[in-house]
């Protein structure tokens, strides 16, 4: 037993259980204590390996992981089709050829002219009542009106481009 | 084991030339009373073992972290007494164990006048268990250990006061534990 210290004005503290001592009721095995020291050390310098594989391995898949995501980053923020806006995809994605022929429908075009500026009403009006009516409508325009009106008109999805 | 020598010791392991036989000098030296203490707490040899080459393995990797604050048979028995600690919180069983193996011994002593004291030793051990963790390690360091109450607050970072407390009430329990039992 290692005896490090004692304080004499409490030694009688330390006889408290006279009958009994300082035995132990167990025992070590027998040869427990040889070669424990170096058995030990093996142990601890093994697991000081291990720590520093495992360190490397973790800071490896952390660099790794922070490529990635700036890799990730990088790429949502950079990618040139994301930064078009929402309305051009929609017109690209959708196909021109099926809404012409719905457009073409009596019910549809009679919709599309409510919606229309006042002068082209007047100018459709004229075109099926009269045609000689078109150019006396046109002069009473400004430049302007009619520079407005052929922007319309040549921006109008439903008129095909050999019409225009 | 004496001041001078702890130094030469640490002044070893701190040396990365000279780190495995420093270390190997400080377990020959320590590693008896060290296990010691330890059985003491959990009773059981295999989880003894266990414990104390935990002790010293945490001692060989961190022996650069010890300041020379405490001596260092101090920053030995706190090291084990944390291991002991973390032993009893990951095995809610291990008081049950014990209890088996002391049980155990005294059946397996047989009654007579010259096996009687075989029998107060293990009643002696079995009261010692039945008290609370830290009254049990004050109890077994100043006991056993014969630590002044000073070192031993270096141990278990309490104070004097405490600990003569915690002495007190253990000694009297384990007291009325022996009368009841006899």
């Amino acid at each position: 037993m290692l005896k490090m210290n004692k304080d004499s004005n409490d030694m009688k503290q330390l006889d408290d259980f006279p009958g009994i001592g300082k035995k132990l009721p167990y025992r070590e095995p027998i040869d427990f204590f040889e070669g424990l020291s170096e058995k030990t050390l093996r142990q601890a310098k093994l697991r000081e390996q291990n720590h520093r594989r495992s360190l490397v391995l973790w800071r490896t898949v952390a660099v790794a992981a922070s490529i990635s995501a700036f890799a990730l980053v990088g790429y949502f923020m950079f990618e040139p089709e994301l930064t078009k806006s929402p309305q051009i995809v929609q017109e690209k994605q959708l196909p021109e050829q099926p809404l012409i022929e719905i457009a073409k429908q009596p019910e549809i075009v009679a919709e599309i002219k409510k919606e229309v500026p006042e002068k082209v009403p007047e100018i459709i009006a004229a075109k099926e009542n009269n045609a000689e009516d078109m150019g006396d409508i046109l002069a009473d325009l400004s430049d302007e009106e009619l520079m407005q009106l052929a922007a319309m008109y040549k921006a109008d999805p439903f008129i095909s481009e050999s019409e225009q | 084991m004496n001041e001078t020598s702890d130094a030469l010791l640490l002044s070893l392991i701190k040396n990365p030339a000279s780190k495995d036989k420093g270390f190997l000098q400080l377990m020959d030296t320590y590693k008896k009373p060290i296990y010691w203490h330890i059985r003491r707490l959990v009773v059981s040899h295999e989880d003894a073992e266990d414990i104390l080459q935990e002790t010293f393995i945490n001692v060989y990797r961190f022996a650069d972290s010890f300041k020379g604050e405490s001596k260092v048979f101090t920053w030995l028995y706190r090291i084990a007494t944390n291991e002991c600690t973390k032993h009893f919180r990951k095995n809610k069983n291990w008081l049950k164990n014990a209890e088996l193996i002391t049980n155990k011994m005294l059946g397996d002593i047989s009654v007579s006048d010259t096996e009687n004291s075989e029998a107060m030793l293990v009643k002696f051990q079995q009261a010692i268990l039945r008290l609370p963790e830290k009254q049990r390690m004050v109890f077994n360091l100043r006991y056993y250990d014969e630590l002044s109450y000073e070192e031993i607050a270096q141990i278990l970072d309490s104070s004097v006061n405490t600990l003569k407390t915690n002495y007190h009430y253990a000694s009297e329990k384990i007291r009325q534990y022996l009368i009841e039992h006899a």
